[in-house]
């Protein structure tokens, strides 16, 4: 019996907390009050919609002990055929975002599981790949939503979106043998084989499941700012690596991922990058401190032990 | 139904690196043993008929024909293995006792598209129960515990699912005498409700004592065949084996 484990993963469980509630603390006392006024948490809730839809989809590629860089290029070319098909008629937007995402996902799921490309290289090919697509149809210029569009970007589409989102992220990765299988596949895909799971079907059907979220974020990124350029979602993948990385969930997968790190590591980041504008921070040091935060997340949870080379 | 005649699961020909020709049928109540040295592709008899591996020629199928090809069909069709690398294959040891015993089963678990974790519990709880297992809690993590309960989580696992044929490769190794004995009995147990057990051992008294049939393997061919019979010693499987 080790009663050290025990307490490892009652540590790995509060720090993520912990860390939340300080970055608030920090910002508070250093701003003198304004991260808790009504219009700042108007700004930490839009800063927080993308990170936190993108890392529901991400658990589950993360469960699995899988990674995926092309989050952030997914985003941006379902923006792009969101605006183009805005064009035709708006309403045409969102399928237009998000069919893209899941064909997208599959894609990367195709290379990993039938290329046999482990996740870190397969992701990192399909995004220049999804890099390529969306210069060339951008031709170095960006494409705008009509105006009406702008319109559809309220507060309460967006927590609704939020919440909904959320809560059935929730529901399928705990209660659902597809997120269960999920977790099980990260813990030893072997095992889980030979426990009838069908590995290569519930990786791909995860990255299009984050491929599809990452859609709708493209779309729901339109109706936002209006165009669609070269760097939508461009800190989406950053964003969310140190969300699940700041929330807990281990780089490895396995059953120790919980869902609980999806929500406090988003707002985690949320509160940072929010934090940081408050404070009248400039673009580069606000990257120099979030790379910061991420090596210093990454050294204090990395389970040496366990430690199985990235798959 | 004659409980003797009725064949389960046959093999038939089977070709691949490690096998040749090997033919064989499992009967309903039966423990088949399959005996040999440790290259002689026994083990990969277990791969095999379990649908893990693929041979070049030759299918293994189920009494009514279906051909398993993948673990899924074989699960379907009521089949179970526990392999002989317990911490690599047959277990999660990073994860919980708990998911451990209910991941053969979440199908039938789920009703309405959600599995409610308090029936997870209290299956996973009641199946541990029944083998035994030695544990503080279901949530307890496998790599906690000794070989032996180890071994009991995971037939709990193919208990709870329900299996009709086990395919056991090397059940008892490494585990010492009191929880080799009560997993003895419940093979017997198992037989005399009319389950049907393919045993794969490397330990002599083990395939003799257990099986109602002996099929002896040499370099991946069958060298032998034997009825349970007081005659039988370790010796003359030995002469077949080498």
């Amino acid at each position: 019996m080790e009663p050290n484990r025990q307490n490892t993963i009652k540590l790995q469980t509060i720090f993520p907390f912990l860390g939340l509630i300080a970055v608030i603390m920090f910002f508070q006392v250093v701003t003198h009050g304004s991260v808790f006024t009504i219009r700042n948490i108007k700004a930490v809730l839009n800063e927080s919609f993308f990170i936190l839809i993108a890392t529901v989809g991400f658990s589950f590629v993360m469960a699995e002990g899988n990674l995926d860089l092309s989050m952030g290029t997914v985003m941006a070319v379902s923006c792009v055929c969101a605006a183009l098909g805005a064009r035709i008629t708006p309403l045409l937007a969102i399928p237009c975002a998000v069919i893209p995402g899941l064909l997208l996902g599959w894609f990367n799921g195709f290379v990993h599981v039938n290329l046999k490309l482990g996740s870190l290289i397969a992701t990192m090919s399909t995004q220049s790949i999804f890099t390529g697509i969306l210069i060339l149809t951008l031709n170095g210029g960006t494409i705008s939503a009509p105006m009406e569009m702008l319109r559809w970007n309220s507060m309460t589409l967006k927590i609704v979106t939020m919440l909904l989102i959320t809560l059935i992220g929730f529901y399928v990765y705990q209660n659902t043998a597809f997120g269960k299988r999920c977790r099980a596949v990260g813990a030893c895909a072997e095992a889980a084989k030979q426990t009838g799971i069908n590995v290569g079907r519930i990786k791909k059907s995860s990255f299009v499941i984050l491929g599809g979220l990452c859609g709708l974020l493209g779309f729901f990124s339109l109706i936002r700012t209006g165009t669609a350029s070269s760097s939508t979602g461009s800190d989406l993948m950053m964003n969310v690596w140190c969300a699940a990385l700041l929330g807990g969930l281990p780089l490895t997968g396995g059953f120790a991922s919980k869902y609980r790190s999806v929500i406090v590591g988003s707002f985690t980041m949320a509160f940072l990058a929010n934090g940081m504008t408050l404070m009248g921070l400039a673009t580069y040091d606000k990257q120099l401190i979030k790379g910061v935060v991420f090596l210093i997340t990454i050294a204090l949870s990395f389970d040496r032990e366990n430690m199985v080379v990235i798959k | 139904m004659i409980a003797r005649q009725q064949k389960v699961f046959c093999r038939l020909d089977i070709e691949m690196s490690s096998l040749h020709s090997v033919t064989f049928t499992l009967h309903k109540g039966e423990i088949l043993g399959f005996g040999g040295l440790a290259d002689s592709g026994m083990h990969d008899i277990g791969k095999v008929a379990f649908g893990i591996t693929e041979a070049y020629k030759g299918k293994v199928c189920t009494a009514d024909g279906t051909e398993i090809r993948n673990p899924r069909i074989a699960m379907n069709k009521k089949v179970a293995y526990i392999g002989k690398n317990r911490d690599q294959e047959s277990l999660f040891i990073n994860g919980p006792i708990r998911d451990n015993i209910a991941c053969a089963s979440y199908d039938k678990l789920t009703k309405h598209m959600l599995i409610s974790s308090r029936e997870e519990r209290s299956f996973c709880e009641k199946w541990a129960k029944v083998l035994d297992v030695k544990m503080q809690d279901v949530n307890q993590y496998v790599m906690e515990l000794s070989g032996g309960n180890k071994q009991k989580v995971a037939i709990a696992k193919w208990l709870g699912f329900g299996a009709d044929i086990f395919i056991l490769d090397c059940p008892t190794r490494g585990i010492d005498i009191g929880v080799k004995a009560s997993i003895y009995e419940l093979m017997i147990k198992l037989k005399n409700e009319g389950k049907s057990i393919l045993l794969i051992s490397e330990e002599l008294p083990e395939i003799i004592g257990m099986s109602d049939r002996v099929i002896v393997l040499r370099n991946g061919m069958i060298s032998g065949e034997f009825c349970r019979s007081e005659v039988l010693t370790e010796s003359k499987l030995i002469d077949y084996m080498v």
